[in-house]
């Protein structure tokens, strides 16, 4: 049986801020909702259910959709948070076609915002955030020290080197440099020798091999039927999706005896992530094959992420990942363009609304309406994969323009 | 949730499971807990044995003895008093005992590398004194 999609996204708006033109992340929710509503050609009362991220770091009032939906004077069945962080936002769409699917909602907005460096002191905050306040916080780590307890162990175990890692950034460089949006486009083209100067942030990731904060960004969706999306205009198809969550605190994971998911690999470990079962389920569901795949807009915060998730997601054999990025498979002629707003090391992560900004620039390249550079081959499948948390989560949707 | 400072450190935000191990910390005791059904160690601190399930915990001593599994040096803190002692390093110890603990490491920054053997050490920040490694002994 050939493929068939399980939902279809109709509507997508996008908004930013900066410091020069600042929202915040109400603001820029309202404006992306209002985008993507007249996108779909939908009406806000004929939205059965919404359905958000965690809180905005710039916005940190819990039942943040509840403020939402309130605020838009825009009454639904059914509103909430998808509390796993990053991935719980890109998780979204999987809820809303199962809510489709099982006809209890015929239209439902997924959307998230934030404006993190326009508003709270994220380096203060970050790691209360996400490292564990009791056994954790103590010892005063920061959030790239945590993700830096993996690249030491991926270093470890594959002899993968900095050196490598500049790689990462070179390439989504590349791609931010043509980007309206993009945190780092002023800084220009990058080498290894300038990513190799920049100093340690945490060892053994440098500056340039960190995401930085960037401004404000808000991404709505409306997601309906695969029925419905035959009479829109430029609908994109929701052919899979997969989900998992692992733990919250870092702490929990190494201590981890044992976990149903295959692809975590033998305990313990921390090169291994949920985001392989989550590829797992959402190819398995899209009936597709990783030769299927145009493009890919992944999680990396940090360089080390890039290998890890594609190796995770199936592109690569564990340790092998960063052939991807020296064999230039990832940039505007390769096989697999990857990141091409520049990825969150890149383009930037104003906060939780990265993985929105990731549909954003996934949808955007599928319709042909790129505000940076296109890939050199029209794109008709997307992979988006989203993490969250301290290598806690993962989410990894499918999509494509072919029903 | 709030994060009580004192002497501008953050305190542990103690859980009840745990109230055992940061009242043995104090006197410079460092334990863990066993589950007496399975013989499994279990860490982070629970009431439940989450290998069998079994309400069957009990606290021991360690020999606070173990293996670098991970480290990073934190070259920009995250609040004044953390930036006033950088670099300094945090990261994970494979215990003797078969868990692994968050702690941070009273090495030169240079001097550290995985599998190298630590025992450990105390230091009091605020009104806790926590547990903290160094080159073993
Ligand atoms: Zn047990």
């Amino acid at each position: 049986m050939s493929p068939q999609p399980v939902a279809a996204i109709i509507g997508m708006g996008d908004a930013y801020a900066s410091l020069k033109d600042r929202k915040d992340p109400m603001q820029l929710a309202v404006e992306a909702t209002y985008g993507a509503l007249a996108d779909a050609g939908v009406g806000k009362h004929q939205i059965d259910a919404v359905f958000t991220g965690r809180s905005p770091w710039a916005d940190k009032r819990s039942q943040w959709s509840n403020i939402f939906i309130s605020h838009m004077q825009m009454p639904v069945t059914l509103n909430s948070e998808l509390t796993m962080h990053g991935a719980g936002l890109t998780a979204t769409i999987a809820i809303a076609s199962q809510m489709i699917a099982a006809g209890r909602a015929e239209y439902v907005l997924c959307l998230q915002s934030d404006a993190t460096e326009l508003f709270v002191d994220a380096v203060a905050m970050g790691a209360e955030a996400d490292a564990d306040p009791q056994f954790e916080i103590p010892y005063g780590p920061t959030i790239p020290s945590l993700y830096a307890q993996a690249a030491c162990r991926y270093f470890h175990e594959y002899g993968i080197t900095e050196e490598d890692l500049a790689d990462v950034a070179i390439a989504n460089q590349r791609w931010a440099m043509q980007h309206p949006h993009a945190a780092k486009a002023r800084f220009g083209e990058i080498d290894r020798a300038k990513v190799m100067a920049s100093p340690y942030v945490a060892t053994p990731l440098r500056r340039w091999m960190c995401s930085t904060w960037g401004g404000g960004t808000g991404g709505a969706l409306v997601v309906t039927s695969v029925e419905n999306a035959r009479r829109a205009a430029k609908p994109v198809y929701v052919m899979g999706y997969g989900s998992a969550s692992t733990h919250e605190y870092l702490s929990d994971r190494m201590n981890l005896r044992s976990c149903r998911f295959p692809g975590l690999g033998a305990l313990p470990n921390l090169t291994h992530t949920a985001t392989a079962e989550a590829s797992r389920q959402a190819f398995a569901m899209a009936g597709l094959g990783h030769r299927d795949i145009d493009m890919a807009q992944i999680s990396v915060n940090f360089a080390h992420m890039a290998p890890i998730v594609m190796e995770d997601l199936g592109f690569a054999a564990k340790g092998k990942g960063i052939e991807i990025y020296r064999e230039g498979r990832t940039g505007i002629d390769g096989d697999l363009p990857t990141d091409t707003n520049g990825g969150w090391l890149s383009f930037g992560q104003p906060g939780i609304s990265c993985n929105m900004d990731s549909f954003v620039e996934a949808i955007r390249q599928l319709r042909g309406e790129a505000l940076g550079l296109a890939p050199s081959k029209r794109p008709r499948t997307a992979l988006v994969q989203g993490a969250g948390g301290m290598l806690a989560a993962g989410a990894v949707t499918i999509l494509s323009t072919q029903s | 949730m709030e994060i009580h400072y004192i002497d501008s450190w953050p305190q542990p935000y103690s859980q009840m499971d745990a109230a055992p191990y940061w009242a043995a910390l104090q006197e410079e005791g460092l334990t863990f807990q066993r589950c007496t059904d399975c013989r499994e160690t279990v860490w982070p601190a629970k009431s439940h044995c989450p290998n069998c399930g079994k309400r069957a915990l009990v606290w021991e001593g360690s020999k606070g003895k173990g293996k670098v599994y991970s480290f990073s040096t934190i070259m920009r803190g995250p609040t004044p008093a953390w930036q006033a002692i950088v670099p300094y390093t945090v990261g994970f110890v494979e215990m003797e005992e078969g868990y692994i603990l968050f702690t941070q490491f009273d090495c030169a920054p240079d001097a550290i590398k995985i599998g190298d053997a630590v025992s450990v050490r105390y230091i009091k920040r605020g009104e806790q004194t926590l547990p903290i490694f160094g080159p073993a002994s």
